[in-house]
């Protein structure tokens, strides 16, 4: 493995949970890994990846292998970042290692004529990026190294050495695409060892399917590994997800405000004033999307909130300041809805009111742990109910 | 395969049933399984809204001792939505056009809804 002697600087992907896990980005000058579930879909974040440098005025080489650079452009497409505008301006290259599989030819810029032979997918791989190089700066696709492995075995591995040697001469980044099937011990270990950074994508088999995103290794150091969940929009590319996060409280306490405070698109089933149903909302939010459901607050709905609880990753409770009396509902709330115990943050709304309660007062009679933020807000005040998103996403984030 | 895929496939199914316009899976909680619908539509919201509607419906006619709520169907001037619970975890929520035969398409609603709970439950 070559050492980056911790001369490297980072290339943003452009995707901002991806950059925070990577800690800037990408590593400079050399290669790394996105391994992928075999449910998991790494292409889509690949070319969100390439788009971004395109967009950047970078250079693309992408090899395929097991799918035909067509059907590359199409996803591209349906994505929403389409890639063929920059293969039209010379910007972005295409190896074909698959054609010649049908005994087909290609139009592609480069063209692997036997791609049963790792010595002459190198070969290709080498002149590709030694001529775009020339041109900008290279971000390289290889989808998919398991392809070849299938091909090839451990012999593919051996020529991914030499790539990763070209990497750092012309400073270019190295992506490989990689589904982890069920493979030997010693080949899945292999290919691990291989690169210094790698991203994971992983699937969740829940009712609601999940993908999570995380980072396993980044620039030879093992990580921690924080999991983030990542839906992807279909425009905007790929966010951070959280499906959903309660906002609860007594009758009146400013839930559907905040909710529609929060969100860039809300709706409420408000009948006379009050929320008879839910409040919906879609929040965006540092890289994140975020759905809210701001529930009910008169104890008359109260089958509602119990069944609108379930699966909620973090609850935002709401208080009006001025009504102490009301806390004890407050906290049977969170009972009700079963996200007691859940990360909360307490939203102690309705400060601008003359006879609020301080945030300090407000603590001490709901009689709440330390460890629980408690913010101060008014309700249509934007900075003050952002921080409670804030602190409830580090909390979410954090467990 | 994933649940995912299955019940999209259940879902593409149903769509070839005459008259059905868009249909979704939500779990009783209001989060979206999958859902056919045209690209406009905020799906997630329409998720949300079916199951509270759903859980309003099931706690209204159990608290005046009508029993348990099988379906509700919502007719507007240009289509009926139908919803209807598959198994313990899962609602299936279908727009169909004004015209559709209820019966008829009650009886692939029931069809399709014990598929999904055999997939989702398994
Ligand atoms: N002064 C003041 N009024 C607020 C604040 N937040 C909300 N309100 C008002 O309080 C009333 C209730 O607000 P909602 O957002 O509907 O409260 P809710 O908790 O959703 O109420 P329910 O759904 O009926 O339980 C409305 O008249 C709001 O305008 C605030 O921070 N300060
Ligand atoms: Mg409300």
């Amino acid at each position: 493995m070559f050492k980056s002697n911790g001369q490297t600087t980072k290339v943003p992907t452009g995707i901002s949970i991806v950059d925070t896990l990577l800690d800037g980005g990408m590593p400079n000058g050399d290669s790394f890994l996105i391994r992928a579930h075999p449910l998991a879909d790494p292409l889509s974040m690949v070319i969100e990846f390439l788009h971004n440098q395109l967009k950047n005025g970078g250079v693309g080489v992408f090899l395929v292998n097991n799918k035909s650079p067509a059907s590359v452009l199409e996803e591209s497409a349906i994505l929403k970042m389409g890639l063929r505008d920059f293969k039209r301006n010379g910007q972005l290259f295409f190896i074909d290692a698959y054609s010649a599989l049908f005994g087909l030819r290609s139009n592609e810029a480069y063209f692997v004529e036997d791609p049963n032979n790792p010595v002459s997918v190198s070969k290709v791989v080498a002149q590709a990026l030694s001529e775009c190089s020339k041109k900008g700066k290279v971000f390289f696709v290889y989808d998919s190294l398991n392809t070849s492995i299938d091909e090839f075995g451990n012999a593919i591995l051996a020529e991914a050495n030499t790539w990763k040697r070209i990497a750092i001469a012309f400073n270019a980044i190295l992506c490989f695409i990689y589904t982890e099937w069920n493979y030997p011990k010693d080949i899945s270990e292999a290919v691990a060892n291989l690169f210094s950074s790698i991203v994971d994508l992983i699937t969740l088999e829940r009712i609601v399917a999940t993908q999570v995103v995380t980072v396993s290794k980044n620039e030879g150091t093992p990580v921690s590994k924080r999991m983030v969940p990542i839906k992807n929009a279909v425009t905007g590319g790929i966010k951070g997800y959280v499906p959903k996060i309660l906002v609860t409280g007594p009758f009146h306490a400013g839930k559907t405000t905040l909710v529609h405070t929060l969100s860039t698109r809300a709706v409420s089933v408000q009948r006379m004033g009050t929320t008879v149903a839910l409040d919906f909302g879609h929040v965006n939010h540092r890289g994140f999307t975020l759905d809210l459901f701001g529930t009910v607050g008169q104890p008359r709905f109260d089958p509602i909130l119990e069944r609108l609880g379930g699966e909620a990753l973090g609850a935002i409770l709401v208080v009006d300041s001025t009504k102490p009396e009301e806390f004890p509902r407050a906290k049977e709330m969170m009972h009700k809805a079963g996200v007691h115990g859940l990360p909360y943050v307490l939203a102690a709304n309705k400060q601008d009111l003359p006879d609020a309660l301080s945030v300090e007062e407000v603590k001490k009679k709901m009689n709440i742990s330390d460890e629980v933020a408690i913010v101060g807000t008014v309700g249509t005040d934007k900075v003050s109910v952002v921080k409670v998103l804030d602190l409830l996403l580090d909390k979410i984030l954090s467990t | 395969m994933s649940t995912k895929s299955l019940i999209d496939e259940i879902l593409r199914g149903l769509k070839s049933v005459g008259g059905v316009v868009a249909s979704a899976v939500v779990t009783r909680d209001g989060l979206l399984v999958s859902s056919d619908t045209s690209p406009d539509v905020d799906a997630e919201t329409f998720a949300a809204m079916s199951a509270s509607m759903m859980g309003a419906a099931e706690t209204a006619i159990i608290e005046v001792k009508g029993g348990n709520a099988g379906r509700v169907i919502v007719e507007s001037n240009n289509s009926k939505m139908i919803a209807l619970g598959a198994g313990p975890k899962v609602l299936l929520v279908v727009l169909a056009s004004k015209e559709i035969q209820l019966g008829l398409i009650l009886l692939k609603l029931n069809d399709a809804a014990r598929k999904i709970s055999s997939v989702v439950d398994l």
